[in-house]
């Protein structure tokens, strides 16, 4: 996405954040609409139409879960490994879904077919549900077993498309 | 002096005459050492091959005679020297001016170097006394006997 | 140590408050932290740099217990305030500092043994001092694959890193180059540039200084030596005329690294080292290093031992009268002993100072000047022509520090820079500075505590302009005035009362010398450069250098002394701004070279004359003895620190160059210290090094009929340039082209006259590109 286009998206919305500097965070999200995560080109995009240097702006990429910086996969699941979760099992979890999608214990990834993309969470607010998990950033739920969450992932692989699921 | 005095004497040295010397023969036979005896250093290297000693320079900051030296330098892929990132390029020992108080054997984080038990290092030439890495990675040339439990000389 | 920031006890109207049950007192608004060590209480701080900025409390190294507040409070981001009772000592500073080296340590490898920082290491020291010795993780450590290249010279370990910002803010506040940053977020969190690109930046070196582990270490330094087996020896750098005060590192004879003071000189350059002061110290071993005295015969050259050369010199020298050029780089000593040898050993001899007459600037010069360290507290700073990011580097820092405190920046000059973007700043034509110092006027008057820099090759090439800025400077009794120098130790070479070269150019033309001794003196490579190849081409005297590296003169020279560098002899440096600094001898030098000075002296001896001082520093007191600037000024009174000459360094005399004649486009050279000799000479700078690039506008480009990538020759009334690769960029100026000083075999130095006078250039292709 080129920066001309990323300020013909932030113009409108300008008057609305006091400090110029949040305006990194909707310009980042804009960007990321147009592949589904930022790459490098994206980010010095965002960076001139912000102002801001391209490392700073990789720096807020990386800070936040949902703005990708590498290729994610058509769902991505989001398994909450803060302390509540965890005292239920939620590693438990991760271990089972990471094994089934074939992808790295220590920092998820996405699956061979490009379907899913596994990930670590910081608390959701569902401590009382633990584990739980979130999908697409839309509906999180819980308590998940380890067999029920492999199956939630199997599920997901199967249906088309977010839209469709959740509708 | 009288004729008994005479024969007291020789009776001394007819006595010590049979009598076992207290002194060896060296080089022939060689004092033997306690077991912690401090003598000759000896680098050491794991069963793999690679040196334990990483070149950290511990033992020349604990070195009370300043007779080590080490230059270190970066293992690489083609030249892996030692276990961790970097390994001695140079380290060599001033046998000359070494004074084997052990000092180095305590400060050496990897137990890369040790003081053994072979003390003959005399040499003709004192630059020869410098002892360098290849020297003191090789055992001893020459081994000091060690002295068995309640062995007296 | 530097990590506090200096407490001033002395000030009036302290805030009295308690620590420990002592009662003491502190200024208003000074941290806990600085307070308490002004007070012989050491506070354990990581993240806490008052050079960087203002505190941010990241490390949570420095909790200390005040009476009345809730909790632990963070020392260095509390300010002192009155009848507070701080203890520091108490059961639940002492739980809290346990605690936070203990999470610190949970992920930072003990690899303290083969880590370059081991023994001179914060981490270390305070865990050693302030840390509970035990740690109650025995889970796996941390593990990223090590060392990550930052740079060709910034190793980066993200494993020892303890994520304290420093190197971040130094990076985006102090050098503002925006390039490191800390991504990813908690354990995961990892400092790095945008994608892993190598960290650009013109001080990217100062991040290893401030960092407090080993995360950050210099690659040319990489296991070279541990803080035992070296020598620290404070010096000044001698490679730009700021003067930035260094600590040399030396072992077994060798510099092997040059680092900011750990009590860094406020004056000057604060700590901060710009990358070439830093890194070219392997300059003083590199190919062109002369280690060896060189005779040149009818037979081909011969090298020869330092007496044999040195007779050799005096028997050359006898009886003949000889010009002496004095080098810019030149020490105080040497050039002294030089023009002494005028009276003495080489009677009649003309001596005189490479580097620009500057007879325009002695109303400038007259003025009251300004440390760099008073940019801090000007409201107004102007910087009237020249780049100082790219001439005199740690002075871009110190605009940058005095923007961040609040000052307006503004200036003018022909070229674009790296600085316009900190304030307003007037683009004037070529020729025609006196423009935009006519629309800096009214600013300097309005302005409570102006600071006005200067630059000295830009101005001297344009009387108008100096005497409009000298006007306006006078304007306000509260402006100072900071020049902005053009060499090493131009300023000494003028207290010395030293006429520019000039002098020594016409005795040559004229055939009133014989014979010509440089000392560190490089004509050939030098603006001017046309007019003494022409010299020295029909001069059939013997020519004598001393030396310390191969350059075009020395190929020409007769017999070559082999000298010492700045990093390894002793003598006395004049910053731009008029500071009195003492080199130190740090390392050796090559077997067969020894210190200008001691070959001056030695020159001396053999020609029957024998001198007064056998040491520098008597050398120093004999050869500044009745020069006004010097008054006063001794070696001990130099101290660590330096100290500003006692009058302005002026020579009377020196001639105002004419305005620029002839036909062409301006041309508009820059001094760059980044890539130049030194740093080509260096081995860890090797990429640095400054292409021979000219540099213009497309229509420029277009009216001269060259495209980007041609090899052309500029020519103007003083002569001719070697050859420079055209460089077509948008955002430059239309009608003038731009070209570095100091580039690979000097090619611009040619069509420049040597009192830097405005020129107009005609560019001849020779090659298409």
């Amino acid at each position: 996405m080129d920066a001309d286009r990323i300020r013909a998206h932030l113009d409108p919305i300008r008057h609305e954040f006091a400090d110029p500097r949040s305006l990194v965070m909707p310009a980042l999200k804009f960007a990321q609409t147009e592949k589904g995560h930022l790459t490098r080109e994206d980010m010095a995009a965002v960076a001139e139409a912000t102002g801001y240097s391209p490392s700073f702006i990789e720096s807020v990429a990386s800070f936040y879960d949902r703005l990708y910086t590498r290729p994610v996969g058509n769902r991505v699941v989001s398994v909450c490994v803060t302390l509540s979760c965890m005292l239920r099992g939620a590693d438990e979890v991760w271990d089972a879904l990471c094994e089934h999608e074939g992808v790295d214990h220590h920092h998820g990834g996405t699956s061979a077919d490009g379907r899913i993309t596994i990930q670590e969470a910081q608390c959701l607010g569902y401590c009382d549900k633990g584990a739980c998990i979130q999908v697409d950033a839309e509906e999180t739920k819980g308590p998940y077993t380890p067999e029920e969450a492999v199956k939630l992932v199997e599920e997901l692989r199967e249906a088309p498309t977010p839209a469709e699921l959740w509708r | 002096m009288s004729i008994q005095d005479q024969l007291k004497g020789f009776g001394i040295t007819f006595r010590t005459m049979l009598s076992k010397p207290l002194t060896l023969g060296y080089p022939e036979r060689k004092t033997p050492v306690f077991p912690r005896f401090r003598g000759r250093h000896r680098l050491w290297t794991y069963d793999n091959g690679l040196e334990k000693c990483v070149g950290c320079s511990l033992c020349v900051a604990a070195c009370p005679a300043d007779c080590i030296r080490v230059v270190a330098e970066e293992n690489t892929p083609q030249l892996r020297v030692s276990a961790g990132e970097r390994f001695a390029r140079i380290y060599e020992i001033n046998m000359a001016r070494c004074i084997f108080c052990g000092y180095c054997e305590v400060a050496c984080p990897f137990d890369a170097i040790t003081l053994e038990h072979s003390y003959e290092l005399s040499e003709r030439d004192r630059r020869e006394l410098v002892y360098t890495k290849d020297m003191l990675l090789a055992p001893a040339p020459k081994q000091a006997p060690l002295r068995a439990e309640g062995q007296r000389v | 140590m530097a990590e506090y920031a200096p407490v001033d006890l002395t000030v009036e109207n302290q805030v009295e408050f308690e620590l420990d049950g002592r009662r003491v007192a502190a200024p208003a608004g000074t941290m806990l932290a600085d307070a308490c060590y002004a007070h012989g209480v050491e506070i354990p701080i990581f993240c806490y740099e008052p050079r960087i900025g203002p505190p941010i409390g990241a490390c949570r190294m420095c909790l200390v217990e005040v009476e009345g507040m809730r909790g632990l409070q963070t020392a260095c981001s509390t300010p002192v305030a009155p009848d507070m009772v701080v203890r520091t000592t108490t059961d639940a500073v002492k739980e809290a500092q346990d605690g936070v080296l203990e999470v610190l340590l949970a992920n930072h490898p003990l690899d303290c043994p083969v880590c370059d920082k081991g023994g001179e290491c914060p981490l270390q020291d305070r865990t050693f001092k302030f840390g509970p010795g035990t740690s109650r993780y025995v889970e796996p450590k941390r593990h990223q694959p090590k060392p990550l290249n930052l740079s060709h010279r910034i190793a980066l370990d993200r494993e020892r890193c303890i994520s304290c910002f420093r190197c971040v803010r130094f990076s985006q506040e102090v050098a503002q180059d925006g390039e490191l940053t800390m991504q990813e977020r908690g354990a995961r969190s990892e400092i790095t540039t945008f994608s892993g690109d190598p960290y650009r930046g013109r001080f990217s070196g100062n991040i290893i200084d401030v960092c407090p582990v080993g995360a950050l270490t210099s690659i040319p330094y990489r296991f070279v030596s541990r803080p035992w087996d070296v020598q620290n020896t404070p010096s000044v750098c001698g490679l730009c005329p700021v003067g930035c005060n260094t600590e040399l590192t030396v072992r077994e004879g060798r510099t092997k690294r040059v680092t900011g003071r750990p009590e860094p000189n406020p004056a000057v350059e604060e700590g901060w080292l710009c990358d070439t002061g830093r890194w070219a110290y392997d300059a003083s071993w590199s190919q062109a290093r002369i280690t060896a005295a060189v005779v040149r015969e009818a037979t081909g050259d011969r090298t020869a031992t330092l007496e044999d050369a040195v007779d050799g010199a005096a028997a050359l020298l006898r009886g003949r009268t000889a010009g002496i050029l004095v080098g810019t780089a030149a020490t105080v000593e040497e050039a002294g002993i030089a023009a002494d040898l005028a009276g003495g050993a080489l009677p009649g001899a003309v001596v005189a100072r490479m580097g620009i007459p500057g007879g325009a600037l002695a109303p400038l010069r007259a003025l009251p000047g300004a440390q760099l360290g008073d940019v801090d507290d000007a409201d107004l700073v102007v910087v009237a022509g020249g780049d100082p990011s790219a001439q005199q580097p740690v002075a871009e820092l110190r605009l940058r520090k005095a923007r961040r405190f609040g000052a307006t920046v503004t200036g003018c000059g022909p070229r674009p820079h790296a600085l316009e973007a900190l304030g307003t700043f007037i683009r004037t034509a070529p020729g025609d500075l006196a423009a935009g110092v006519a629309s800096l006027a009214e600013a300097i008057a309005a302005a409570t505590r102006p600071v006005v820099m200067w630059d000295e090759a830009d101005l001297a090439g344009e009387p108008a302009a100096a005497e409009a800025l000298a006007a306006a400077i006078a304007a306000n009794p509260a402006a100072r005035q900071l020049e902005l120098g053009a060499e090493v130790n131009g300023s000494g070479l003028r207290a010395l009362g030293l006429p520019d070269a000039g002098a020594v150019l016409d005795a040559v033309r004229a055939g009133t010398v014989d014979a010509l001794l440089l000392v560190h003196a490089d004509p050939l490579d030098a603006p001017g450069r046309a007019a003494w190849d022409a010299a020295l081409e029909g001069f059939a005297g013997p020519v004598i250098a001393i030396a310390s590296h191969a350059d075009a003169t020395t190929e020409r020279a007769d017999l070559v002394l082999p000298a010492l560098t700045m990093w390894e002899q002793e003598g006395t440096l004049v910053s731009m701004n008029g500071r009195v600094q003492r080199l130190r001898p740090g390392a050796r030098g090559p077997e067969g070279a020894a210190a200008g000075w001691e070959l001056l002296v030695a020159l001396a001896h053999r020609l029957g004359v024998v001198p007064g001082y056998r040491t520098a520093a008597a050398a120093f007191r004999a050869v500044t003895a009745g020069r006004p600037a010097f008054a006063g000024i001794t070696p001990e009174a130099a101290g660590v620190l330096g100290v500003p000459l006692a009058a302005p360094a002026q020579v009377a005399g020196a001639s105002a160059p004419p305005p620029a004649s002839g036909e062409g486009v301006p041309l508009v050279a820059t001094r760059t210290v980044y890539g130049g000799a030194a740093a080509r000479r260096s081995a860890a700078l090797a990429d640095t090094a400054a292409p021979a690039e000219l540099r213009m506008a497309p229509d420029t480009a277009a009216a001269h009929w060259v495209n980007d990538g041609d090899r052309v020759v500029l020519r103007s009334s003083s002569g001719e340039s070697g050859r420079l690769t055209v460089r077509v960029g948008d955002g430059l100026p239309e009608g003038v082209v731009f070209a570095p000083l100091g580039a690979p075999g000097s090619p611009t130095e040619g069509v420049l006259p040597a009192d830097m006078a405005p020129v107009l250039v005609r560019v001849a292709r020779v090659e298409a590109g």
